[in-house]
């Protein structure tokens, strides 16, 4: 059986977001970088993965994108998968998410699917539900540990009330928090060794699926930057100067006129 | 007709209010509840603006199946949905929109009657742009309700009905076979919070200090993910994308270099202080006031000036 | 604001030396003015190496000179620069021994402590690396990295106390000419500051300032990219070592690697507000593949992460530390990438040529960085060129 990752390439969190004239990101425009929390969903899949199996890490982006799936065999996956296609540009979650679902359907003996549980930059967090529905399969969602038993997958997942604990029948999709683990940057030899792993690129032909119909009816019409924030008042601490700052300043919101 | 779906697990009944305030500035709304409500509840709800109460026996923590397939039967063909912009708000609402073949909208702080049906407005980029979207009426939109702006409502009556619908979850939804419930902190709640005192990496797992210093001044407590990584504070205290989303006053992060993730859950927060001791410390670019100094110290000496300025207590 | 005697635009370790430098000669109404904070643009991106192995003599003899205050900074400056005299190796290949053994020589000749050493030496410097494919090595006992952020704060602490006032969050929207000579700068917010003299040290941001006057400077951004690898084994105290046969330096920093590529991979971007702030794949894998040839003895080291800078490049790779056609105007910029080893003397200069029109730096000519050059056809290049390696040099 086979792990499918999902994986996207994202502008790197640090470098200022460009929007470009159809008010879309423009992806082309940085350096991307993996999602950041798609790299724990990287760690959790290669630690999954069973005896004679493989993991296979999926993307679906401008060419750039390839940069995921690179960085996801430096993690340790075992193939890749790039769908790339020109009429994917601004694809919005439902779209995503038919593709990554067709894209699962390609390789054809997978029985599970992790996600990070949202991208840095969309950052819905709904493709892995909607990922799970188009396949007719389980979703457990939001797991901080996930394991494989037999046919199922038990995830621990924590909300606000309690830690739960989730089981769900395999075929199944799963998205991570980063309480999953702690994934480590990729040695020297994985990222010399990446470079001899397959990656398949495909078209939207390739899978099966026919040019998406642009969402119905939506449509943004503005996009406008923040004011950015003016650059930081900093005191160096010394002799209580750092104290002083930070009660002048919760005093000056009558923020410290309490238990009176 | 607006929908709106309450009840869920990860919001609470103030921000259940607040969306059903988002909703009644949009249409007339009928809210979805996971039981049937008692009077105070009607009440409350009618005064929010709700003009008709929806309820099945749904589970908060049970799979999201069921709510989708309630919230399906009870929408009509022009109606639009509103659900809260959480985990399990978010996932209602997009299987729903999947199931009907409605445009999404995730994460909308405002909605209003607009363009060809819908205008709602949202962040993007950890708050770096402010977009605004259009969508027809019949569309699934959800909402945050940190810091955002409601109008006034309208009360009404409501009328309360009960779905009579089956609403046995699908065999492959995951089942909670387990639930260990966490002890309900001391101190006001997070997302509620005049003021939140987060502590990260660079307290070394001594959040004494901060604790301290936010009972005195009435804050909540927060942590960075490493800090939650650690141990050195429970997962329901960790502020950022993968945790709660805060909109105080004040954020003060002590310790924290300001990863975008952390950065993601603490945008909405009016000012923001930080104390590290490593000047290029990221979080530097993302706040107002900036301490380069160590936290315990610079803690300790707030601890012991607003000691000296309070009144004794007896 | 007052009207200053000397307005300096950018809080950079170039601005903030030279303001240090002007108020230690007795000018101290000085005003340096930052869009942004001290020390926030190339300075605090900067890898911070200290030697003095340059190929131009007059840049060696800045570097000897700036090396004084690194190592006495706190006496000098009254605050800490980080400085970490852990000494600087430099290998050099068969191809290009002549110019090397010709270089150090010119280099001891300028009184550089420096000299050729043998590959047991050279070993017991670096246990860790493989250096069969070297010629001969050259080691600098007094050389080390420092911290750019550091220094120009230390720099612009010791200024303001000598009188000088710093003012960050302030751009400089132009420089006001009147009849040939300045006469102050105009801010963003479209206040004035009259000045008799204005020295421009704002890297490649210099150059849009100073177009409107006919002034155009022969820089461009060039982006640098720097990967920093944890090698997962404790090296103990070692060398900055630049390797120019695989054309890579490193250096640690606490107890990770800084490696960066010295093979000439630097590339013009077009705006020096826009680069990614991270390594490219592309760069990281070269890095991967040369650190694994030069370290064997590393086990298995690992990326820790990436970072990436913009440097102010020249024609011929040297710096611009001048007068202009226009009375009371300075230029310190295009630094090329070699800004931070130089700035402590990048300062005095600019101060000899603003008070004196000379310099007293030994060594170094006060017209040798003149922005005129470029117009002569006489460009600043090294005596002892390499082969295959980065102008960097």
């Amino acid at each position: 059986m086979t792990i499918v990752v999902c994986v996207k390439h994202v502008p790197d969190p640090a470098d200022p977001v460009v929007l470009a004239a159809d008010l879309r990101v423009d992806r082309e425009a940085g350096a991307g970088t993996l999602s950041g929390l798609d790299e724990y969903a990287v760690d959790q899949a290669v630690r999954l993965r069973r005896a004679r199996e493989r993991v296979v890490a999926v993307t679906m982006g401008p060419r750039g994108a390839r940069a995921a799936v690179t960085r996801a065999l430096q993690m340790g996956a075992d193939e890749g998968i790039v769908v790339s296609d020109e009429a994917l540009a601004g694809a919005d979650v439902l779209t995503t998410a038919a593709v990554l679902a067709a894209a699962v359907r390609s390789v054809g003996d997978a029985d599970l699917v992790v996600c990070g549980m949202s991208s840095t930059d969309g950052g819905s967090g709904v493709v892995p539900v909607l990922v799970a529905d188009l396949l007719g399969w389980a979703c457990a969602g939001h797991a901080a540990a996930v394991e494989l038993d037999g046919g199922r997958v038990t995830i621990q997942r924590d909300d606000p009330d309690a830690r739960r604990t989730l089981v769900a029948p395999l075929p199944a999709v799963v998205s991570v928090t980063d309480l999953s683990g702690e994934p480590t940057y990729p040695s020297f030899k994985a990222i010399l060794a990446a470079r001899r792993r397959p990656v398949r690129e495909v078209g939207l032909s390739e899978l099966g699926l026919g040019t998406p119909s642009t969402a119905p009816g939506t449509r943004t019409v503005s996009a406008v930057e923040a004011d950015p924030r003016p650059p930081a008042r900093i005191v160096t601490d010394s002799d209580g100067s750092g104290a002083a700052a930070l009660l002048e300043l919760l005093a000056g919101r009558s923020l410290l006129e309490v238990d009176r | 007709m607006i929908a709106v779906l309450l009840d869920q697990l990860d919001s609470t009944a103030e921000a259940d209010l607040i969306l059903v305030r988002l909703a009644a500035a949009v249409d007339e709304v009928t809210c979805l509840l996971g039981s049937a409500p008692d009077r105070d509840r009607v009440a409350a709800l009618g005064a929010a603006g709700a003009s008709h109460l929806a309820w099945a026996d749904l589970a908060p923590d049970g799979p999201s199946g069921p709510w989708v397939a309630a919230l399906a039967a009870l929408v009509g063909p022009d109606d639009a949905v509103l659900a809260p912009s959480t985990r399990a708000g978010n996932e209602v609402a997009a299987r729903l929109a999947l199931r009907l073949g409605r445009p999404l909208s995730v994460g909308a702080d405002s909605i209003a009657v607009g363009g060809p049906g819908l205008v709602v407005t949202s962040t993007a980029f950890t708050a770096t742009w402010h977009l605004t979207t259009e969508l027809p009426k019949a569309s699934v939109v959800t909402a945050v309700s940190a810091g955002v702006q409601v109008p006034p409502p309208t009360p009404r009556t409501p009328g309360v009905r009960r779905l009579e619908l089956d609403l046995t979850p699908a065999p492959h939804e995951p089942v909670v076979v387990a639930a260990a419930p966490k002890a309900a902190g001391a101190g006001p709640r997070l997302t509620e919070a005049a003021v939140v005192v987060s502590g990260g990496r660079g307290t070394d797992g001594d959040f004494s200090l901060i604790e301290e210093f936010a009972g005195l001044i009435g804050a909540a407590v927060g942590s960075s993910r490493v800090a939650v990584d650690q141990g050195w504070a429970s997962p329901e205290r960790q502020v950022g994308q993968t945790g709660v989303s805060v909109a105080p006053e004040v954020y003060i992060a002590a310790g924290i270099s300001g990863a975008v993730q952390h950065l993601a859950g603490m945008v909405a927060a009016k000012q923001v202080v930080a104390i590290n001791t490593d000047p290029d410390a990221p979080i530097f670019r993302a706040c107002d006031l900036g301490i380069v100094g160590d936290l315990h110290t610079v803690l300790a000496d707030a601890v012991a000036a607003v000691r000296k300025a309070q009144p004794v207590h007896c | 604001m007052s009207s200053p005697d000397v307005v300096i635009v950018g809080a950079g370790v170039e601005g903030t030396s030279i303001a240090y430098a002007l108020a230690s000669r007795g000018t101290a109404d000085v005003t340096v003015l930052d869009r942004d904070a001290i020390g926030s643009g190339g300075t605090g991106r900067s890898a911070g190496i200290v030697r003095c192995h340059y190929g131009v003599p007059e840049v060696a003899a800045l570097a000897r000179e700036s090396l004084e205050v690194f190592q006495h900074a706190e006496e000098i400056l009254g605050a800490s620069v980080d400085f970490e005299q852990v000494g600087y190796l430099v290998g050099i290949g068969e191809d290009n021994l002549a110019p090397f053994r010709a270089s150090v020589a010119a280099q001891q000749t300028l009184g550089i402590d420096t000299g050729e050493i043998g590959h047991a030496e050279a070993a017991a410097l670096w246990p860790v690396a493989h250096l069969d494919d070297f010629a001969s090595f050259a080691y600098e006992p007094r050389g080390g990295y420092a911290d750019g952020y550091a220094t120009a704060h230390a720099f612009a602490g010791a200024a303001r106390r000598l009188g000088a006032s710093i003012t960050q969050g302030t751009a400089v929207a132009s420089v006001e000419v009147s009849g040939g000579r300045v006469t102050g700068v105009t801010l963003a917010d479209g206040t004035t500051l009259a000045t008799p003299t204005v020295v421009v040290a704002a890297s490649a941001w210099s150059v849009p300032l100073l177009a409107p006057l006919g002034i155009d400077l022969p820089i461009t951004p060039y982006l640098v990219q720097e990967v920093l690898i944890d090698p997962g084994q404790d090296l103990g105290a070692r060398p900055v070592f630049s390797d120019m046969v695989s054309k890579q330096y490193v250096h640690q920093r606490g107890h990770e690697l800084l490696f960066g590529d010295s093979g000439g991979f630097e590339r013009p971007i077009p705006d020096p507000d826009r680069f990614p702030s991270h390594a490219e794949d592309a760069a990281i894998e070269r890095c991967a593949e040369k650190a694994m040839h030069r370290f064997p003895g590393i086990e298995d080291p690992s990326v820790k992460t990436t970072s990436t800078g913009m440097i102010d490049v020249t024609p011929d790779w040297n710096p611009i530390i001048s007068a202009t056609p226009i009375n009371g105007l300075y230029v310190a910029a295009g630094f090329s990438g070699h800004g931070f080893k130089i700035a402590p003397a990048v300062g005095r200069l600019m101060a000899d040529l603003i008070l004196d029109g000379t310099s007293s730096v030994p060594d170094v000519p006060a017209e040798t960085f003149r922005f005129s050059r470029y117009e002569e056809g006489s460009p600043l290049l090294s005596k002892y060129p390499y082969v295959g390696a980065s102008k960097i040099r």
